[in-house]
């Protein structure tokens, strides 16, 4: 029986087409690193834990408002350390339509940054020893709930911050998340916290 | 003689090795079944039900239950039936190290589950340093180390006896005779031996370190231990996964030829070409399971994303070949271009199974698109994106094709026609569907950003609206749907070795497993409707990133 070939010749053409996707990278202009600082979850430095932990001290130190949430000079690097079952600030404000640099790093378990945006979200791994840097520029004011998506123990469901981004500068406003939402956010979230790790014993953390 | 004697002239011991090794496994599945339907209760938010603590204890246990041990088991079955049902009664090299090949297995399944229920809660990841804080840790690492030994054994008895089918061992001729002359499926299991040999290393070099760690008996801070598990982990899982997807195609050649008489218009050379190309572009494309991680360079990230794509190819054109081999018998009887399909053997179980199956593969598959590649994975990393197109790959494709030949493998061997036609012609569909239902509600969860592993997904009242919507479709309409083809499948195969009528001539089966009779009118050898299934594929992979690309342009945080 003699079988036409043809037809094999282009089932190899169409399975081979997939591969139309590579200039689709090029198109979209990200198949190659941005210049000056390269892509979002790109390879990071690695670093000790306390080094970290010093900076995202003095970080908190020096931005921190008498509600307790952060906000981020421009050009100033952002540290957010995470750790079962936390982000260490726990709530940041940023200007939009400025550019920030955030540097994050976990001190014990490998954790995640998703933030969660209306219908979509942005995920990028957060583990220890090596810094995940991830440039971001926010363009539409709001409260922005990051969550961790890598299970790390069994508070894990209870392991997340608020980002709020304020009007642009000159417009900013202080009251975007009232003082009784971010008492809520961060004091209900440490109760959780404790109460998990007194209740399964792991996490002795600072 | 047709595929059905082959088959039944296997030898009854080995038939009992391959039986053992068959309802083992399936006991491992009803065990992963049981554990999810606690899960669709806890995931399901309209119960109202969130448990953390029950909730990954169950989620530990069903995943190392249905991907470690029904897969491990089952596809030993079938390397087994590879080597001897495939072979003409050929038999086993060593039914008494098969059989130790069994024990080691089994060993594993109770160490683990032990370990599962003592409260190991580590998934089945067991990822150092979250391990650690689980007392129960180091029975997961010894299950596995046992499990591992029983797939190099199995392997080693299965490469042996291949070595059997070659008198003289030095004549390149005679391999290359023995090659062409084997079934395609059996050429596809000597194909998966490499990968199998380098999932065992990579075991062996993660849990023995890890195991002798948890107990203190070595020291595992000194040397970025943990960094280093991830990533030697993520390239043995890598493999793992391809292993199912090798044995699933190397299923639908059986189930092609045992439920429609059909052969390839193709030399089988091409068939089993396609095959060779799995172990040469899966083990590099392990990088697209990490790329989020910031310890993976960039540009590595981008090679791994091109190779990726390549995985794709030879299933798609296993599934040309396949859907080709119907096409070619149904039209030579003079049905027209897509006529033949309303004639096929549609209330075959078999015969759904491998439809449904290859039909969810293709759409599982092309959910993979945004995952895999470095440009876009951050859109769906973590996410409930994940288990929606793993669910359906593994249990509405590779899971269903092996029912679809455990039907027949039951059937066969314990001599008994199916009992309850009518529960086995719907199951196939009903399992497929409920999974199809699991993915696409479970895909837009993703996009919408839930976390794939968090039994409470309210976050305190400011999660999305969209989600608890989103997953109480996910989990609790496909998720139950799945349960319930589950336990149809279960009734019947347990009723059929029980209470099966008794078929007076084993190599004839029963009205539900009979070949399509097909009457043959003219030469037909175009295959030009198995073209169609690909177009779609491309495009739809084409159309996804595309739109990845939109969604991320429109992103109100943007990240660079």
């Amino acid at each position: 029986m003699k079988s036409s070939n043809s037809y094999l010749v282009a089932a190899f053409v169409i399975a081979f087409s997939v591969l139309l996707i590579i200039p689709m990278w090029s198109a979209y202009g990200v198949m190659f690193p941005k210049e000056g600082g390269g892509h979002a979850h790109g390879a990071g430095e690695a670093l000790a834990a306390s080094e970290f932990e010093e900076n995202t001290a003095r970080f908190i130190e020096e931005h921190r408002l008498p509600d307790g949430s952060v906000r981020v000079e421009h050009g100033k690097p952002i540290y957010v350390m995470a750790m079962q079952y936390t982000y260490r600030p726990n709530t940041l404000r940023l200007a939009a339509g400025e550019q920030y640099d955030l540097r994050m790093l976990s001190t014990d378990m490998v954790h995640n940054f998703s933030i969660q945006m209306g219908n979509t979200s942005y995920n990028a791994v957060v583990m220890p020893k090596i810094v995940t840097a991830v440039k971001l520029k926010p363009t539409k004011p709001g409260t922005y709930l990051v969550v961790c998506n890598e299970y790390c123990g069994i508070g894990h469901d209870y392991m997340y911050f608020s980002i709020i981004v304020e009007e642009a500068k000159g417009e900013a406003n202080h009251e975007t998340m009232s003082k009784e939402e971010h008492e809520k956010t961060s004091k209900g979230q440490q109760e959780r916290a404790s109460t998990i790790t007194k209740d399964h014993g792991h996490g002795e953390h600072k | 003689m047709s595929l059905v004697q082959e088959i039944g002239k296997s030898h009854p011991d080995d038939q009992k090795l391959m039986a053992a090794y068959g309802i083992a496994g399936l006991l491992s599945l009803v065990g992963a079944f049981a554990l999810a339907a606690v899960l669709v209760v806890i995931k399901t938010p309209a119960f109202g039900l969130a448990s953390g603590a029950l909730y990954y204890r169950m989620l530990t246990g069903h995943a190392i239950l249905g991907f470690v041990y029904w897969f491990a088991f089952i596809q030993a079955a079938l390397l087994i039936a590879g080597a001897t049902a495939l072979r003409n009664g050929g038999r086993l090299w060593s039914l008494r190290l098969g059989w130790l090949a069994f024990a080691f297995t089994t060993a594993g399944l109770i160490t683990n589950m032990v370990g599962v229920f003592s409260g190991a809660d580590v998934l089945y990841t067991a990822f150092p340093p979250l391990a650690a804080s689980f007392a129960a840790t180091p029975l997961i690492y010894l299950g596995y180390l046992f499990v591992a030994t029983g797939a190099l054994l199995i392997t080693l008895d299965f490469l042996a006896t291949v070595l059997t089918w070659v008198e003289r061992k030095g004549s390149v001729q005679a391999w290359k005779r023995m090659l062409s002359e084997i079934h395609i499926s059996t050429f596809a299991a000597i194909c998966a031996v490499p990968l199998i040999f380098s999932i065992v290393l990579a075991a062996f070099f993660l849990y023995v370190p890890a195991f002798l760690g948890s107990f203190g008996w070595i020291s595992t801070d000194a040397k970025e231990f943990p960094l280093n598990f991830r990533l030697t982990y993520h390239v043995m899982f890598h493999i793992i996964h391809y292993i199912p997807a090798m044995a699933m195609i190397a299923v639908a050649y059986v189930l092609v030829e045992l439920t429609t008489g059909a052969n390839s218009v193709y030399r089988k050379t091409v068939a089993k070409g396609l095959f060779l190309m799995y172990p040469a572009v899966v083990p590099p494309t392990f990088v697209y399971h990490l790329m989020a991680d910031p310890s993976i360079a960039q540009g590595i990230k981008i090679i791994g994303s091109a190779l990726s794509l390549l995985v794709w190819i030879p299933s798609l054109l296993h599934m040309f070949i396949i859907t080709g081999m119907m096409e070619a018998k149904m039209r030579s009887s003079g049905h027209g271009l897509f006529g033949w399909m309303g004639h096929l053997p549609w209330k075959n179980p078999a015969f759904a199974s491998l439809i449904m199956g290859m039909i969810t593969f293709g759409i599982a598959g092309g959910l993979t698109a945004v995952l895999l590649q470095e440009q876009t994975a951050s859109l769906l990393h973590g996410t409930f994106a994940v288990p929606a197109y793993i669910h359906p790959m593994v249990v509405g494709a590779a899971s269903l094709l092996y029912m679809g030949i455990i039907y027949y493998g039951v059937s066969i061997c314990m001599k008994r026609d199916i009992w309850g036609s009518v529960i086995a012609r719907i199951q196939p569909y009903l399992l497929s569907v409920a999974l199809l239902v699991f993915a696409l509600a479970g895909t837009l969860a993703g996009y919408a950003g839930v976390p794939r592993r968090s039994a409470d997904i309210s976050f305190g009242g400011r999660a999305p609206e969209s989600w608890e919507t989103l997953m109480n479709v996910a989990v609790g309409i496909g998720g139950t749907l799945t349960l319930i083809a589950g336990i149809l499948f279960f009734v019947v195969i347990g009723m059929t070795m029980f209470a099966g009528k008794k078929l007076l001539v084993a190599s004839e089966l029963g009205n539900d497993l009979a070949i399509l009779e097909v009457t043959p009118t003219r030469e037909f050898v175009y295959t030009p409707t198995a073209l169609i299934p690909g177009v779609i594929f491309v495009l739809v992979v084409l159309m996804f990133t595309a739109g990845a690309f939109g969604i991320m342009g429109n992103w109100p945080i943007q990240f660079g």
